[in-house]
């Protein structure tokens, strides 16, 4: 599962998900990406059960980026402990994610196939997603 | 070389209040800039930009603005465009007034022509550059950039100094970075291996808190 080699604090506040995405909304590496809807954390877990779900559908037939990266600590206290005595233990990784946030991208399939991947790796994400095409045209530099 | 005709409106109130108001009516706020011109800040309906883009050279298509102002029979092209993340509608346009007679950088698409050898083999072609940064006339920007792959093996990589660009048309690059690529392993070999390979994670955006 994804999680950082190294971080500067252990431990993180919870924060606050405020507005849409303010980076990461465009397809940058493939043709189709799935975009989230909503906000809310993702978990490590998640974000490999998803890309797994992705990969199973399309063998080796294409090629497939995590846009997204659990750089969050969570913490948690051991079952059955009283409260106070400080803050737990880190526990897992999640990342936040926005509204507008390219998940997933991928490329070296068909639409049809890159559709039903992204459909099955929607299923084990905890937000409402989108799949976005690229669109083919030029721009000045 | 495609072109096309826009009406546009001059916009009078500037800011974010003045943008807002304009989308509120259903339309995008927009500005013209370019060497010799004030920057003029406009209002159009995104259905007819929309239309305007619609032809093969897309964002290079060659755009005459009609309207009351200033930039009335101004040859412009798209700049930039500000999407909106979600509903995937423009927000804001961005246009470039252009001189016909000068050379000017464009972005213009790479499409691959044919089926690679290596993706016979159970290779897959990956575009590593969708778009090239290319130095031509207005009149002279290709639609794209077609890159003949039947001959590729698996492991095999086009580089931007073997690419054949028409005439009059050229590229400015220090570094000869790669285009596409044909990636993967034969056929035979991927019957042991891992599903895992292909998955990259890519240096996504630093979400900050």
């Amino acid at each position: 599962m994804l999680m950082p080699k190294k971080v500067k604090h252990r431990k993180q506040f919870k924060g606050r998900m405020k507005g849409a995405a303010r980076g990461g909304t465009e397809l940058n590496f493939g043709d189709f990406g799935l975009q989230t809807l909503d906000c809310g954390w993702l978990s490590a877990r998640q974000i490999e059960a998803a890309r797994r779900a992705m990969t199973r559908y399309i063998k080796r037939g294409g090629q497939i980026w995590i846009r997204c990266f659990p750089d969050k600590s969570l913490t948690r206290k051991p079952a059955e402990t009283r409260m106070g005595k400080g803050k737990g233990s880190p526990d897992s990784w999640v990342c936040v994610v926005r509204p507008g946030m390219i998940l997933y991208e991928m490329q070296g399939v068909t639409e049809d196939i890159a559709r039903e991947a992204f459909r099955l790796a929607a299923h084990k994400l905890p937000m409402k997603t989108k799949i976005v095409v690229r669109e083919e045209a030029g721009h000045e530099a | 070389m495609a072109k096309s005709v826009l009406n546009v409106e001059p916009r009078v109130r500037m800011g974010k209040g003045g943008s807002r108001k304009v989308r509120r009516e259903g339309l995008v706020p927009a500005v013209v800039y370019g060497k010799g011109i004030d920057p003029l800040s406009l209002r159009l309906d995104p259905k007819a930009l929309q239309q305007s883009v619609a032809t093969d050279a897309g964002w290079n298509t060659l755009i005459t603005l009609k309207g009351d102002g200033p930039f009335d029979g101004l040859v412009v092209i798209l700049k930039d465009m500000q999407i909106d993340a979600i509903r995937r509608t423009p927000k804001h346009v961005d246009f470039l007034a252009i001189d016909l007679k000068k050379t000017l950088s464009v972005m213009v698409p790479v499409h691959p022509v044919g089926k690679s050898q290596g993706e016979v083999e159970g290779g897959s072609l990956q575009l590593v550059r969708h778009e090239l940064e290319l130095n031509c006339l207005p009149t002279n920007i290709p639609t794209s950039i077609e890159i003949d792959v039947t001959k590729l093996n698996i492991s095999d990589v086009v580089h931007i100094d073997e690419v054949d660009l028409p005439e009059g048309v050229e590229s400015q690059h220090d570094v000869n970075y790669t285009v596409l690529t044909v990636v993967g392993r034969k056929a035979e070999e991927v019957e042991e291996g891992a599903e895992e390979e292909e998955t990259v994670v890519a240096e996504g955006p630093a979400e900050e808190e």
